[in-house]
């Protein structure tokens, strides 16, 4: 019966706690398409998921207050550590360094990932978890369910508030440093996705003369594997595909788009996004390409 | 309870998970088509095809013939599957390759591939006959269906073209009657000369060419039989008749009548030699064309004061002025094929423009001017026009030369057509197959 009830209660907080803080399905419908012509190679600009975080601090400061009150020794080194980590990718850009700064500043990342994991954690304090490596499509849910087993094993006798606390680091966090939200630590950056847009265009060749460009939109959807590669590309409407020869063209010719930028190696934006977003590939596995010929410049 | 908690928690974050990206396309490149054209083995007319197609396919612009030096795997025959990765080694986006076969009642077999490269895709696979001697047809047809699987549209490679051969100096101009493809190959003169020429049109069924003729000395339209090589008097009109053009269906031709000082425009049946009237204004009225549909009809008049370009329905009713361009004339409309834009010539300030404009006198653009440009005709997809261009006098006082230009409809690839001589006054035909 207590335990029924339990289990009721902290259902209620968890669903209570994503709708608070917004369901990860809502939160991307409205951020992720970004149709602003910004034309940034993403290999000469420093730029990347960093831009859509506010500091680490903003998330870390709560926990001695709320949690570790009794016991501040542990957190210090850590909670300095990270937010000196994110701030560094600032530093004056140098035109010719560029590419290589954002590779220094991937590996950095990388490299902290696992520190905190190692550094013994005190007992009753879930808190310190979130600095666990960002997850994998189920990460969310993996990270969400261990709290949930720790909170009910170690905390025997949970207030709301520290299941609250708890819950709401991890499950919207996903255990991304620096974060309010996992999911938008996970995303592609607006620059990111330019990058793809700009490539994609660049190889997406139609001619302006064919009769009917003027209302043609052509969408198709990419599928794409954890190395970056292409392995699905679907051209949607099918009925006018059949039936429109001008449609057809233009849509090969996106398709052809699409395997050529796949064929690029390691120049092709789909494995530069693998190798940098390996741990957001429920992100940018699935793509789906929204291809107008005459919205912009047929240059 | 633990695994419903479970089962509530992975719908949430499943859908989460399941957002796709999405991303915006706006505006593409507007580049020609790199492609690959292998060898069309078999016979010794297989490079002979693969020649023609190839200059026709480089001609309209939209192509780019990847060098066959760069080629990697060798196309041994038609049914070989091609290695895309060597094929997409030298960048090429299509490739077409096939074999020729002269079959024993004397026709020439031509079997083709056509790839998508990069997709990995069949885009056409066929199989043409035809009499020998009509090669060069066959090699045209492949290049319209590779023009077409490619860009969507009808191809205009298997055409012809009728025009005006000029020769001889200014006082005594010989002008006669010429046709040929639409690449100049298979030249050849309907007219011998003896009397002056102007205005030709292939009839959309290709049994006739209409023209004007001042044979006799009076200024006449005739129409040759393309079957018989007879030339066909039109019948008597009671002043000289000029600027013939056929109806779709190639039973009615459209013409203008000059009559005391007066010029109208009449609607001539083909079948039995009927008359109807269908403007009847003391303005010269002239240039007829009609629309795709044939139920209206461009024409110039003067109407307004200046020639301006007009639309009216095919009964003569409705007229309205469709150009209204400053200080400009405007002269020769042809409907396009496709019936999206009227092609003109435009005279203003001295300069002599080709342009297009909607039918309704929106979206004006003039795509290529000169010291004399004329006559725009359109290739049967409505994408291409042909006109002809005569260049300036030269600093000696002689007159420039006069030759036939091709040029997109989006004013690019301007194209100067062959011909044995000076030539003006082109018209294409439909297509052939």
């Amino acid at each position: 019966m207590g335990g029924s009830f339990f289990y009721s209660v902290l259902l209620h907080v968890i669903v209570f706690a994503m709708l608070l803080f917004q369901l990860p399905a809502w939160e991307k419908r409205r951020i992720e398409t970004v149709s602003a012509p910004i034309m940034i190679d993403l290999r000469q600009v420093e730029i990347a998921e960093k831009t859509n975080l506010p500091p680490l601090k903003t998330v870390q400061k709560p926990k001695p207050k709320a949690v570790q009150a009794p016991k501040p020794k542990p957190a210090p080194p850590q909670v300095k550590k990270t937010p000196s980590k994110v701030s560094e990718p600032k530093p004056q850009p140098k035109p010719k360094d560029a590419v290589k700064a954002v590779d220094t500043k991937v590996k950095k990342d990388t490299a902290v990932k696992p520190v905190p994991q190692s550094v013994p954690k005190p007992a009753n304090r879930p808190a310190a978890q979130p600095l666990k490596a960002p997850a994998e499509e189920t990460n969310d849910l993996d990270s969400l369910l261990a709290s949930v087993e720790k909170i009910s094993k170690k905390l025997p006798e949970p207030s709301l508030n520290d299941i609250v606390d708890t819950v709401t680091r991890e499950g919207i966090t996903g255990g991304v440093k620096g974060g309010v939200s996992g999911s938008l630590a996970q995303k592609l950056s607006v620059s990111e996705i330019d990058f793809i847009r700009s490539t994609v265009q660049r190889h997406w060749n139609i001619d302006p003369g064919a009769e009917g460009m003027q209302d043609m939109v052509i969408e198709i959807k990419v599928s794409v594997d954890k190395s970056g590669h292409v392995w699905d590309v679907k051209i949607v409407d099918q009925k006018r595909f059949r039936s429109d020869p001008a449609f057809r063209s233009a849509a090969e010719s996106a398709r052809r788009a699409i395997y050529i930028c796949d064929k690029m190696g390691a120049e092709s934006p789909f494995q530069i996004v693998a190798s940098k977003h390996p741990d957001s590939y429920h992100h940018w596995k699935d793509m789906t390409f929204m291809f107008n010929p005459l919205d912009g410049n047929v240059s | 309870m633990k695994k419903w908690i479970v089962f509530v928690l992975s719908f949430l974050f499943a859908t989460g998970a399941q957002a796709e990206l999405k991303i915006d396309i706006s505006g593409a490149q507007s580049n020609p088509i790199p492609i690959a054209v292998a060898d069309f083995t078999g016979t010794s007319y297989g490079s002979d095809i693969r020649e023609v197609i190839v200059q026709d396919l480089e001609q309209s612009g939209l192509f780019r013939i990847i060098h066959p030096d760069a080629y990697i795997q060798k196309m041994e025959n038609v049914n070989q599957t091609p290695r895309f990765s060597d094929w997409q080694a030298v960048n090429a986006q299509a490739l077409l390759y096939g074999s020729v076969e002269r079959t024993d009642d004397q026709r020439l077999r031509v079997s083709f591939r056509l790839w998508d490269v990069f997709a990995g895709q069949s885009m056409e696979a066929k199989a043409l006959t035809l009499p020998v001697q009509d090669w060069r047809r066959l090699a045209h047809m492949i290049a319209d269906m590779v023009y077409s699987r490619v860009t969507g549209e009808s191809g205009y490679f298997d055409t012809q073209v009728v025009y005006v051969a000029e020769s001889g100096p200014a006082r005594k101009r010989v002008k006669r009657l010429a046709v040929m493809d639409q690449d100049g190959a298979n030249h050849r003169y309907l007219t011998d000369g003896k009397a002056m020429v102007l205005t030709p049109r292939f009839a959309p069924n290709m049994q006739k060419i209409a023209y004007m003729s001042f044979k006799g000395g009076k200024p006449q339209i005739y129409m040759m039989n393309l079957n018989t090589g007879r030339e066909e008097y039109l019948g008597s009109f009671p002043g000289m008749t000029f600027a013939p053009r056929f109806s779709p269906d190639s039973k009615e031709l459209l013409l203008s009548l000059a009559q005391n000082g007066n010029s109208e425009i009449y609607l001539y049946h083909v079948d039995d030699g009927q008359k109807t009237r269908l403007t009847n204004h003391p303005a010269i009225d002239t240039s007829p064309s009609f629309s795709p549909d044939g139920r209206q009809i461009v024409f110039s008049s003067d109407r307004s004061g200046s020639q301006q370009l007009y639309v009216m329905d095919r009964d003569g009713k409705n007229v309205k002025r469709i150009s209204f361009g400053s200080k400009g004339t405007y002269a020769t409309p042809v409907w396009s094929p496709r019936g999206d834009y009227i092609a003109f010539t435009k005279i203003q300030g001295g300069t002599f423009y080709i342009g297009v404009m909607r039918p309704d006198g929106s979206g004006e653009r003039l795509i290529t001017q000169g010291f004399l440009v004329e006559g725009p005709s359109w290739a049967p997809n409505g994408r291409v026009l042909m006109y002809f261009k005569q260049l300036p006098y030269t600093q000696d006082g002689e007159r420039g030369q006069t030759g036939l230009y091709s040029i997109d409809i989006t004013g690019y690839n301007e194209r100067f057509i062959r011909t044995p001589g000076e030539a003006s006054d082109p018209a294409w035909s439909p297509l052939l197959h």
